[in-house]
């Protein structure tokens, strides 16, 4: 069924003149006249008419089974707005309050019908052609918009458009409209009981309650030698334009050490066990219309990665030897560290195009190395390397849809760290819808640092539903470096050019409110011999072939 | 220049593209979206252990080698 909007004698001018001076005038404060509009109501095909909310206010929210967003935000006006003002008997001037969500897709109505009944929408019409939406001067969805009926008179129904956003700014915004509107109406409405100023009326108007969100994840990486795990637990709450999730995780690290002998004297073979525990909050509050702040922060104690678990323990072995007395100068390593970063997101094309600006500090106090080294007199001393590491970071990304089957994502990042050079990183992601089931990701980057690291590399994922809810993925990555920056110290520690490819297959479940996914594959690391590599190292840096399996859930509360 | 003039046309690429809502519905879908969910992404928090240049700015552990220069 086609929407039919009464007046539409040319194929394009209404709608954009619309548009325009709808936009014009609420851009200066002033409201704009609607045009009459008969929808087909969904599924019945009953119309819809404007006239039909004369002396109402009307809330038009443009939805599509296929957006996000507008799932959470049709279920807080259904029941937030439509309910809520029901309920007392229209806003605090007695006006009626009227929901219309307005369904933009025509293919897939078993979808449609599936939202809706999530959603707990009453009353649903169909705008297929969008034409309502473009008069309106809809440009994404959620949108919404806020028809002010009530100087409507017998005879000559008057509608005003007195609001309109794509994204849902909250229930507290909505409300504050709603309840101006009808103050000075042609047909002056009871009032009800409750004036703009009562407590209880200003409570609920703060909005729904917050939701929850809780969602786990576990990532392992085998080696014959190595085992390496990450599992994170987060909780994600969301009210309104505010989202704070607070995020707990533990890393474990088991290594089987053994020391290259034949440099490495009083090296002896021992199984290494390391765990590394973090917390991390973050915080999302939109600020204005377009405008997102941007807040994150935590706190971690024990070791990045494993290499720094092999080389520390190849320190302590050397330095602080069970059957020998710890050399003097040698400290027993204690890695930990905080970060935190400031940002803002701006929405510069509404739900299609997104700027992301991240300013970020980090303070790492690592596991340092050691060198044999002499004083000015010629004495043995214990070198040791850098221990405390600021850095300082900003991050710039760009998302955008590009063409009805495109999305893209570009992510430019430099990062300062104490005693370094600043280091470029890019990445590059197309998400290409190739039907309707087939999804391929395609994605690219580089890593960049003076003197020498140079670090680059490009994978591609293809999805395929087999059905609405029931995914597969197959997934590879090829990776190579330069070899990492010199050490400090006389001997390096700093891995050698590196190449790596990496495989896998996955599936992911959706129920109506969980997800769940699985993702495993081989993945293998080749390291270049290299001139300048201490020996002492060649146990570390072997090429190995590793197994990699991620499982991830989570669900909404 | 070489490097930079790819870099500008990506800016620009991203930037200018304008789609119509009726047309947004394939990129809508949940998995083309870049979401931050570990369900709907293939990053990983191990990997940049193994492949250091994944690993992006801004983290507690933006270095590859602590004890590098």
């Amino acid at each position: 069924m086609k929407a039919r909007v009464n007046r539409q004698p040319r194929p394009w001018h209404p709608a954009v003149l619309s548009a325009f001076v709808a936009s014009a005038l609420l851009t200066t404060g002033q409201t704009a006249t609607v045009p009459a509009f008969e929808l087909p109501r969904w599924q019945t095909g009953e119309p819809a008419r404007l006239e039909d909310f004369a002396g109402q206010v009307l809330v038009l929210d443009f939805f599509a089974y296929w957006c996000a967003p507008c799932e959470p935000a049709s279920k807080e006006i259904e029941k937030g707005v439509q309910q809520f003002y029901a309920t007392r008997r229209g806003n605090p001037h007695g006006v009626p309050v009227r929901v219309l969500s307005v369904n933009i897709e025509s293919d897939f109505p078993e979808r449609t019908a599936a939202f809706v009944q999530k959603t707990g929408m009453s009353f649903v019409a169909n705008d297929f052609s969008g034409a309502l939406l473009k008069q309106l001067g809809g440009e994404g969805i959620p949108f919404l918009a806020i028809v002010d009926g009530t100087r409507s008179q017998s005879g000559a129904p008057r509608f005003e458009l007195v609001y309109r956003h794509a994204g849902f700014e909250g229930l507290r915004r909505i409300r504050q409209v709603i309840d101006g509107l009808g103050a000075d109406a042609v047909t002056p409405k009871a009032a009800n009981s409750m004036s703009p100023e009562s407590p209880d009326l200003d409570e609920q108007g703060r909005g729904a309650p917050w939701t929850h969100g809780i969602g786990a994840d576990s990532e392992l990486v085998r080696a014959s030698d190595i085992l390496l795990s990450d599992s994170r637990f987060s909780h994600r709450l969301e009210k309104g334009g505010t989202e704070l999730e607070l995020a707990f995780a533990y890393a474990s690290f088991d290594i089987e050490y053994q020391p290259f002998t034949p440099v490495d004297f009083f090296g002896f073979s021992e199984d290494l066990h390391e765990d590394r525990f973090t917390g991390q909050a973050s915080l999302r509050q939109r600020l204005a219309q377009t405008f997102t702040l941007l807040a994150a922060g935590g706190l971690y104690d024990g070791y990045s990665d494993y290499r720094r678990v092999w080389i520390s323990n190849r320190y302590r072995q050397k330095y602080d030897h069970p059957d020998f007395p710890r050399v003097p100068g040698y400290e027993t390593p204690d890695p930990k560290g905080y970060n935190l970063s400031i940002g803002t997101r701006y929405e510069y094309l509404p739900t299609t195009g997104f700027a992301e600006l991240k300013l970020g500090y980090a303070r790492d106090q690592t596991a340092p190395g050691y060198e044999d080294g002499l004083d000015t007199n010629g004495q043995f001393v214990l070198l040791k390397g850098r221990e405390r590491l600021d850095t300082r970071s900003l991050a710039l990304s760009l998302e955008n849809v590009l063409t009805k089957r495109l999305r893209a994502l570009n992510e430019f990042g430099v990062s300062d760290t104490t005693g370094r050079k600043p280091r470029f990183t890019y990445q590059g992601s197309l998400n290409l819808a190739l039907a309707e089931r087939c999804v391929l990701r395609g994605y690219g980057g580089l890593s960049r640092e003076a003197p020498q690291f140079d670090g680059h590399f490009f994978g591609l994922i293809a999805e395929y539903e087999v059905t609405p809810n029931f995914l597969l993925s197959l997934t590879g990555r090829y990776y190579r470096d330069s070899g990492e920056i010199e050490n400090s110290l006389p001997v390096t520690s700093a891995a050698p050019p590196l190449r790596s490819w990496e495989v896998g297959a996955g599936l992911r479940y959706n129920w109506s409110r969980a997800s769940l996914k699985l993702q495993a594959g081989p993945v293998w690391t080749d390291y270049k011999p290299q001139p300048g590599i201490a020996e002492e190292f060649t146990f570390l840096y072997k090429d190995r072939n590793w197994v990699l399996v991620q499982l991830a859930f989570s669900v909404q509360l | 220049m070489k490097t930079i003039f790819p870099l500008f046309a990506i800016l620009f690429l991203s930037g200018c593209a304008s789609v119509e809502v009726h047309e947004q519905r394939l990129v809508s879908k949940p998995n083309m979206l870049f979401s931050r969910s570990a369900v709907y992404s293939y990053s990983s928090r191990i990997m940049p252990q193994l492949q250091p240049g994944l690993a992006a700015s801004g983290g507690a552990q933006p270095s590859t080698c602590t004890v590098c220069r």
